[in-house]
């Protein structure tokens, strides 16, 4: 293996391994705080009718449920990009001959996407159902804007992999050619 | 190493055979003044519409529940929190494959110690809000978005003492991988 391949194969497997039992804890939390708000602490407040000078406990617990929530998913976000990255080290290191910063660059920016529009799409699974609880309003319009965004990553995804297949088939034509 | 693992993990089952009874003995009494408080005197004062001074009985009884609650309750953390403990031993003797420092002992301890609390304080609020609401609707209201934030506090607290720990699992997989793969690339 040559030493610059090596030396990225290193890195990235620290990189994967060091934010992978983050990720996991970060998101168990997030989904144990889901599990507790939603399944416990909301349906009780609503059962009692509890409010406080008129405002109903069960939405100012959404309100706090949603915003611890959003912290951990905001600290998971930074290890995903962390992962993206140790992966489109792995791919630059595994595909092609050698490595360049432009490929690793890409492949970063693809794999980025594809994880974020995953994650986006879990966690508006979860998150709905909060905001929904708080103001049906916000919740159509944060959907509207995760379609847009999603779809954004998809179109950047795109064509950072079409350059990278673009640059694989030139390369394999031209050996073809030198034949 | 071996004689601390040996004796820690010996600790941790004598501290968990000494709390779990109590544990469920503090527990059971505390449901038993709940149900007794909650479902029959309450019940009957509220059905004989009792006063004391044009004051009502009824969120008297539950004012006087609640703090006969709170004391075996209040014992119950103490268990908990050596169950806890206990647990966070356990783990520690487990997962560090025999090798294992206090750090690791104080994080598995302070997580679970976290996770367990959590579980309790959203397991007692079924009961002490029913009761606090009977003393005063807005009282329990408060308490409630309270013992909200205090749960999502400790399972931040939980977390961290676990990410600190599952790092330094990751690091040393990634060793052993890259040691690995370093030895299968000399063959």
């Amino acid at each position: 293996m040559p030493s610059k391949k090596a030396t990225m194969f290193r890195e990235a497997m620290r990189e994967f391994w060091d934010s992978i039992p983050k990720l996991v804890v970060n998101l168990g939390t997030a989904y144990l705080i889901y599990l507790f708000g939603m399944n416990a602490f909301i349906p009780l407040a609503d059962s009692l009718g509890l409010t406080i000078g008129g405002l109903a406990v069960s939405q100012v617990t959404s309100v706090v449920v949603l915003c611890a929530m959003t912290l951990l998913v905001y600290r998971s976000l930074g290890e995903l990009r962390d992962i993206a990255e140790a992966l489109a080290k792995f791919l630059a290191v595994q595909v092609g001959e050698d490595v360049t910063d432009e490929e690793v660059e890409d492949y970063r920016t693809a794999i980025r996407g594809l994880i974020s529009v995953g994650a986006i799409v879990v966690a508006l699974y979860f998150f709905l159902g909060m905001l929904r609880g708080i103001n049906v309003v916000v919740a159509g319009v944060v959907y509207i804007f995760a379609v847009i965004y999603c779809i954004m990553l998809l179109l950047r995804t795109g064509s950072a992999l079409e350059r990278e297949i673009g640059a694989w088939a030139e390369e394999k034509a031209r050996r073809l050619d030198s034949k | 190493m071996a004689d601390l693992t040996a004796k820690t993990y010996a600790e941790a089952m004598r501290e968990i055979f000494d709390s779990v009874p109590k544990l469920v003995v503090n527990l059971l009494t505390a449901f038993l003044i709940y149900i007794f408080g909650n479902k029959v005197f309450t019940a009957i004062s509220a059905r004989l519409g009792l006063t004391i001074a044009g004051i009502q009985v009824v969120p008297i009884i539950n004012a006087v529940v609640l703090l006969s609650m709170i004391y075996f309750v209040y014992k119950c953390f103490g268990e908990i929190r050596d169950i806890a403990e206990s647990f966070g031993k356990l783990i520690a003797v487990n997962i560090g494959g025999g090798v294992m420092d206090e750090s690791e002992v104080k994080d598995y301890s302070s997580a679970m110690r976290g996770i367990l609390y959590a579980i309790a304080l959203t397991a007692l609020s079924y009961f002490f809000m029913d009761v606090l609401n009977g003393v005063h609707g807005m009282l329990a209201g408060f308490a409630m978005v309270l013992i909200v934030i205090m749960v999502i506090l400790l399972l931040f607290k939980s977390v961290n003492a676990l990410n600190r720990q599952f790092t330094a699992l990751g690091k040393q997989a990634a060793d052993q991988i890259l040691a690995e793969a370093e030895k299968s690339a000399k063959k």
